[in-house]
């Protein structure tokens, strides 16, 4: 090897080193975060709770908006900002939807919102996370621990889109909704299904 | 299920009853205000206990129990005033209790100073009309309106306020059934005017079936009506032809306004739905 060749090497290695800026000890680059805006029409949350000890009802949220960040390599745990409007309750029944606004359930004229804002998570495997987060429902915040699931990421024409699904299980009564115990059960299931345009700049 | 709606609906009337049936006759007008204001909040903390639902934590409507039982504490101070002093300071005091303290729902300080406004001229009202007729209708107006809201608060989705609305009409109740309970002036009138206009605008703040402010306002002056309709000062026996047939068409009048202001609130209630939870 003539020595100019060696030279340029070492040359092209310090201009390397230089310009990444990073230590040779780093981990792997990570890929961008890329940042998503929920789609409400495609977004929904439902809650699954014991009716007089016997069936499991069901109910629907759906106006669900917010935002989600991920990185696509997975390497990062989704961040999620959700915020179902509770007067968008749709359980079937417009009388049963009217108790469930009142203020000892969801109190709809107090509480606009329920909200979960994620703040870490752990990766179980390469599409699925344990999301650590805040979960406020009718004005009291508990920290609750969220299933979630990337279900996909696709698109179409009109830009790219992506799909989480978020499953959690909350004991009412840490959040207030203590009335009529007994009859209603106290654990709650929350599903939440996700859909997200990405935020492109400009 | 039953035991949760029937006893904080009928405990306080009967405890409230129970008391003033103890008072001594000339008593009862003085302190039917503060028994009645005490008895309501405690019937709250009773419902909340048989609906499994305490300890809850704080909302907005539990200010009505609270100013209630502030109520009945004024009204009884109240009522050691000389009359002409009374006359004035309590309703602007109970109005400026109200007012400051029931902040509702979508109730900005003007929505709080109506609500002050509206309990002054109220009990105002009612202490004019428990004069006017030594308090023999006025416990019956409270009870008529009362009653109305109940149904209104149910179908608005706010059971808690259908069962304090139906506590309140026990406990108007309980005021025509013990003799000298509702004298002229005196705290059962303050109670009755400050607690109905409360009920109604609570109901308000937090109704879901969207009935209009004017629904929620006649309800709760049924009691005009009633008084109006209901003379206090009958004609002479003389001069009256069929007291009973003008008695009767009276009532009439007074169920059909009844009626017409409850009917989109039946309607709604009376709608086949399935109500998967069963309730109340």
């Amino acid at each position: 090897m003539s020595k100019n060749v060696l030279c340029g090497f070492w040359c092209l290695l310090l201009a390397l080193l230089a310009g990444a800026n990073f230590p040779l000890n780093a981990e792997p680059p990570q890929s961008a975060s890329t940042s998503w805006q929920l789609d409400p029409v495609h977004s929904f949350g439902l809650f699954r709770v014991q009716h007089m000890n016997a069936g499991m009802f069901w109910g629907r949220f759906n106006d669900v908006t917010g935002t989600i960040a991920h990185h696509e390599d997975g390497s990062v745990p989704p961040q999620l900002e959700v915020r179902c409007a509770v007067e968008s309750i749709d359980t079937g029944s417009e009388k049963l939807d009217r108790t469930m606004l009142g203020p000892k359930w969801f109190n709809g004229k107090e509480h606009e919102a329920m909200t979960f804002v994620s703040t870490s998570g752990e990766k179980i495997d390469a599409t699925h996370w344990k999301l650590k987060g805040d979960l406020t429902i009718a004005g009291v915040s508990r920290e609750v621990e969220v299933m979630t699931e990337l279900t996909g990421i696709g698109g179409g024409p009109q830009g790219r889109k992506i799909g989480f699904e978020c499953t959690v299980e909350i004991n009412r009564n840490a959040f207030g909704i203590r009335i009529l115990r007994g009859a209603i059960g106290d654990k709650v299931r929350l599903v939440v299904g996700l859909e997200g345009d990405e935020i492109t700049a400009g | 299920m039953l035991a949760e709606l029937l006893v904080p609906i009928f405990l306080p009337g009967i405890a409230f009853l129970a008391i003033l049936l103890v008072l001594k006759p000339e008593h009862r007008g003085r302190w039917s205000g503060l028994v009645g204001g005490c008895v309501l909040p405690l019937a709250t903390l009773v419902g909340f206990g048989y609906e499994g639902a305490w300890p809850s934590s704080f909302s907005n409507w539990h200010r009505l129990p609270l100013i209630l039982g502030g109520v009945g504490l004024l009204s009884t101070a109240f009522c050691c005033l000389p009359s002409r002093v009374r006359r004035w300071f309590a309703p602007l005091g109970l109005g400026a209790l109200a007012g400051a303290f029931g902040a509702f729902p979508d109730m900005d300080s003007s929505g709080q100073c109506l609500l002050g406004l509206s309990v002054v001229a109220s009990v105002k009202w009612w202490m004019l009309a428990s004069e006017a007729t030594l308090g023999r209708l006025v416990g019956l107006g409270a009870w008529v309106s009362c009653v109305a809201l109940a149904p209104m608060a149910l179908d608005g989705g706010f059971t808690t306020l259908m069962i304090l609305s139906a506590s309140g009409a026990t406990i108007a109740g309980a005021l025509v059934l013990a003799p000298q309970a509702l004298v002229a002036g005196g705290g059962g009138a303050m109670l009755l005017g400050a607690m109905v206009p409360l009920l109604a605008w609570c109901g308000f703040s937090y109704d879901y079936a969207e009935a209009p402010w004017w629904q929620w306002a006649g309800v709760a002056g049924l009691p005009v009506a009633i008084i109006v309709f209901f003379d206090p000062h009958p004609a002479p026996e003389e001069q009256a032809r069929r007291p009973w047939l003008s008695g009767l068409l009276r009532a009439v009048l007074v169920v059909l306004l009844v009626g017409w202001l409850l009917q989109p609130t039946l309607d709604s209630l009376l709608a086949p739905a399935d109500d998967p939870y069963g309730s109340y």
